[in-house]
């Protein structure tokens, strides 16, 4: 039964169909606000799968509102390294990175988020746009920024 | 003081996405930029300037990712005896491991894959009973 090279999912023979369901159970209980119950979901489904690139970025993505960005960090930089393409690990880093005031790191995260979603329909990708929009306002505020966007009347709702 | 510039700065949009809080990290932020700030400046610009949408549909919490999307088409299949299972099985990994000396990590582990298998049998038997009741609400009603 034990063989190191598999994981403890593929060792308990758990399809990928369930452990996404599991994921999902942990999603519900994240949007309803039972984060002690979504925790304990996506801890395990880490530890089932440390190939999974969505167990990271969920775990990272709960961190990231519980602001223990040290531990958040490691599950999303995990999560990209596994699966470059999703969106919200790289949203949950540049909110991170604001809050550390890494300005600069914390663009460049969002402007990959925003790159991943051109069509403007994921949630995910739109908070990376309304962080950088709150950006840039404050650059506006400073005086720094060079050009004029209105963004009161016909951008934020 | 940083505060309350930013209330009326930046605090209303980041508001509408749940990170009213992190506007003084912004401004803190930018004035600790030490390096390119036209640079900086610019990169900003050129993403918020195509712009077409708002932001009715943006997340209000950092998002999951991949498990936030529609469950597949494929039948569900975990349920409280699949469960029940799964328990099973993660006590014969238990015991084996045990048989080959206890190693820290992999011990750790299997406790947070415990846990999280108590929470998720907890909730498929919360909805197995809930289904029942409802199939047995329909069954107590008069035909007509």
């Amino acid at each position: 039964m034990l063989n190191k090279q598999q994981t403890i999912r593929e060792q308990l023979e758990i399809s990928k169909v369930e452990f996404t369901e599991m994921g999902n159970v942990g999603a519900m209980y994240y949007q309803q606000g039972n984060y002690k119950k979504a925790r304990t979901i996506f801890e395990g489904l880490v530890e089932l799968d440390p190939q999974s690139a969505d167990a990271h970025s969920a775990l990272g993505a709960l961190l990231t509102l519980q602001q223990q960005d040290e531990a958040a960090l490691e599950h999303l930089q995990k999560a990209v390294q596994l699966n470059s393409q999703q969106i919200a690990p790289y949203v949950n880093l540049g909110e991170i990175f604001i809050r550390q005031q890494k300005i600069e790191e914390a663009v460049a995260n969002l402007k990959k988020a925003i790159e991943l979603d051109p069509d403007e329909q994921d949630p995910g990708a739109n908070r990376a746009r309304a962080m950088i929009l709150g950006i840039y306002q404050v650059i506006q505020a400073d005086g720094k920024a060079t050009e004029e966007i209105g963004l009161e009347s016909d951008k934020i709702n | 003081m940083i505060g309350k510039l930013l209330g009326s700065v930046a605090g209303s949009l980041l508001d509408k996405v749940g990170l009213g809080k992190i506007a003084p990290f912004v401004k803190m932020g930018l004035n600790a930029i030490t390096g390119n700030w036209a640079g900086v400046a610019k990169d900003v610009f050129s993403l918020v300037s195509n712009f077409k949408g708002n932001f009715v549909n943006a997340d209000k919490k950092p998002p999951l990712g991949g498990f936030e999307k529609q469950p597949t088409e494929e039948k569900a299949s975990l349920n409280k005896d699949r469960m029940s299972g799964l328990f099973g099985a993660l006590g014969k990994l238990f015991k084996a491991l045990g048989s080959f000396g206890k190693d820290g990590d992999l011990m750790g582990s299997i406790g947070k894959i415990f846990s999280a298998f108590q929470a998720l049998e907890e909730t498929m038997s919360n909805n197995q009973m809930i289904n029942e009741r409802r199939a047995n609400s329909k069954l107590a009603q008069p035909a007509y």
